[in-house]
């Protein structure tokens, strides 16, 4: 185990430096002069001279991309042009609504998606299995934009039960009722990704069961239940737990269209509205703490599935 | 008396095909889901190949003074029609539709607005509801909606079906490559792969649509640097395995050169497997472009798009048929491409094949 670990996150950090120098390079290569974005449209080219020699961009993309790292790796990922404030404190602010958003998100996707999951295995072929299966593949084949105009379009707009959009901070006015702001969007963001949890929950549970060592469980007169929840469910959880690793970094790219469609103040949001600021500090550090999250997840996401299926650490 | 050969054989919509792909297309048949999908699916696709035929601003057909006229095909100056000018006849004019109307007659599509038509005798500010004129209503520019759904689902498909061809051919290339040769340059091209996955393309997409604010190639292009990894994992598994086979061994000690081994030999194995992904990287190419479109990132503005509907039925909601018309488009154009591709997947596998 230990070993596996340590070739793991091994494998951790040079990838996360090559995406880091992926992204530098792309933010480069938007046209357009982040000094004279800075200094607005009454610049005289001597002044934004000035300011890219101070910023440093006259020196080589080498040069540019070691000073940036470095920085990156004592915390400071600059500042943002438009708003003059550090990029890490922006993304500080937006991460409360994002973080939230992702486990509400994750709250449905756990707490609906595997027991609907193991119901339709249990129950699969009935009535019951086939209306869950066709709402889950009708589920999953929509973007999360479409269920969440829907259901601002039903809950907000007709009903009037919740709010569509917005979402005031948990710790100012209102406190933990501000919850509410974030119940449509987590849905609609909760929506395919369920589906997909459930189709899959379901057809590893019936991979699982046609295994000898399940009908040996139930030949030995082992209650029905125990056999499901001890000997199905945990081995087929294996490939739903990295299915899981998908889904939380799917969260993160589908986030940035649901806190659109909600105007959520989170990360995401954030992103799309620095790009058409043209704030290259924000855009960048915003996306590599995202790619950083990204690969984290999938680093824990390996550890996970090694700690309970004992076969993959002895590979 | 039939033949063996021929029982087994048989054809499929006139083609001769093997027996397996007869079993194939057999248990295809018999997802009932899937295969009314794909009969669905068939006839709105060349319907909407014909949108120019089914909602236009010019006539399919005129008549007149002894000749026809095609205006859907050919632009004729009015002075062809008795008009006074030398510029493009406005069939919409009612003074045109007059002097043609004298010595003949006019042949209107179904729907007689194309995707970019303004009408500008609306009774009502636009949006405008539904009503005889317009049978979906209009959006907030005063354009047909059910023009705007005919053209916006051909486009749609159409990107999604060029995409997932140039992604394939990449994909199976690379995969190919991997496999076939394995070693140091197979696992130089594992470690990018999964850097490349790992990076948020959504947001890349949209810092780079935002820079060179796209037309529909170039958008197609920036699509296909992030998936044309879709298809490289099977391909290069069903590479990696059949590498090893012995009729593979012996085509090279018969000195067959690698390039007709990759692609005569061991390709037609993958097939099956990049066959059955293929539905699912069309579906996956329509959500991204339908998202990029609804987030003001996608196709050029006044393209007829499904997602820039969908983003203004929710900017209108007193005008409900805007958000109600795009959920119904986009979500049965959706599903009935996921269902033809389990319908597609359950075919081919082996394990419900030989059932």
């Amino acid at each position: 185990m230990l070993r596996y670990l340590i070739r793991r996150i091994g494998a951790f950090l040079p990838t996360l430096l090559a995406a880091s120098f992926l992204i530098f390079v792309f933010i480069r290569l938007i046209p357009g002069d982040p000094a004279a974005v800075m200094l607005g449209d009454q610049a005289t080219p001597e002044a934004i001279e000035a300011l890219r020699v101070e910023m440093g961009l006259e020196e080589s993309l080498a040069v540019q991309y070691l000073r940036w790292l470095s920085d990156v790796v004592r915390g400071d990922l600059g500042d943002s042009i438009f708003f003059q404030v550090p990029v890490l404190e922006l993304i500080v602010d937006g991460l409360e609504t994002s973080v939230l958003l992702a486990l509400m998100t994750m709250v449905w996707i756990v707490g609906f998606g595997l027991p609907v999951g193991m119901v339709a295995a249990a129950r699969r072929g009935s009535w019951l299995d086939q209306s869950l299966s066709g709402m889950s593949m009708f589920l999953a084949s929509v973007p999360t934009f479409w269920v969440g105009l829907y259901l601002i379009l039903i809950f907000a707009a007709i009903l009037g039960w919740l709010p569509s959009s917005g979402y005031p901070s948990i710790f100012g006015e209102g406190g933990l009722a501000n919850l509410r702001y974030l119940l449509l969007p987590s849905i609609a963001l909760a929506a395919p990704n369920a589906a997909l949890i459930i189709r899959l929950t379901r057809a590893s549970m019936l991979d699982v069961y046609r295994e000898d060592y399940v009908r040996t469980a139930r030949a030995k007169g082992i209650h029905p239940l125990r056999v499901i929840v001890r000997h199905v469910f945990r081995n087929a959880l294996l490939t739903v737990v990295s299915a899981f690793g998908f889904t939380l970094a799917a969260l993160i790219s589908e986030a940035v269209v649901t806190e659109t469609v909600f105007s959520l103040p989170g990360v995401g949001r954030m992103v799309v509205q620095s790009i058409l600021r043209r704030d290259y500090p924000v855009i960048q550090g915003t996306i590599l703490m995202i790619v950083l999250l990204y690969l984290a997840i999938n680093l824990a996401v390996d550890i996970l599935y090694a700690w309970l299926d004992p076969r993959v650490k002895l590979r | 008396m039939e033949s063996a050969a021929e029982h087994y054989s048989g054809r499929v919509l006139g083609f001769r095909v093997t027996p397996i792909n007869l079993r194939r297309w057999e248990n295809f048949r018999r997802n009932r889901r899937g295969y009314w999908s794909l009969w669905i699916f068939t006839v709105l696709f060349v319907l909407t190949l014909g949108a120019e035929l089914i909602a236009n601003d010019r006539p399919v057909l005129v008549r007149y003074d002894g000749g026809f006229y095609m205006p859907v095909f050919k632009t004729y100056p009015e002075t062809v029609f008795g008009g006074e000018f030398e510029l493009e006849a406005d069939y919409r004019d009612p003074y045109i539709q007059e002097l043609i109307e004298e010595r003949g007659w006019i042949l209107w599509p179904p729907i007689p607005y194309s995707y970019d038509t303004i009408d500008y005798e609306l009774e009502v500010p636009a949006p405008a509801p539904p009503s005889a004129r317009h049978w979906l209503g209009t959006d907030d520019q005063a354009r047909d909606v059910l023009a705007r759904v005919v053209y916006g689902f051909r486009i749609s498909i159409l990107f999604g079906l060029i995409l997932t061809a140039l992604s394939s051919v990449v994909g199976i290339a690379a995969g190919a490559v991997q496999g076939y040769f394995g070693g140091t340059l197979d696992l130089m091209m594992q470690r990018f792969i999964e850097i490349w996955e790992g990076l948020p393309v959504l947001y890349l997409l949209i810092i780079m649509a935002a820079v060179i604010t796209p037309g529909f190639y170039s958008l197609l292009a920036l699509m296909l640097l992030f998936s044309w990894t879709g298809l490289v994992a099977v391909v290069r598994a069903e590479f990696l395995r059949a590498r090893n086979f012995e009729y593979i061994r012996a085509a090279r000690a018969l000195g067959v050169g690698d390039r007709t081994i990759m692609f005569r030999h061991i390709l037609p194995n993958a097939m099956v497997a990049t066959l059955t992904f293929m539905p699912f990287i069309l579906s996956g190419s329509v959500t991204t472009l339908t998202s990029l479109d609804f987030l003001g990132f996608g196709l050029p503005v006044g393209s007829p798009s499904l997602g820039e509907m969908l983003n203004q039925g929710k900017n209108n909601l007193q005008a409900p048929w805007l958000g109600i018309t795009s959920f119904v488009v986009i979500g049965l154009m959706l599903s009935l491409l996921v269902f033809i591709g389990e319908g597609v997947r359950d075919a081919f596998d082996p394990r419900k094949l030989f059932k």
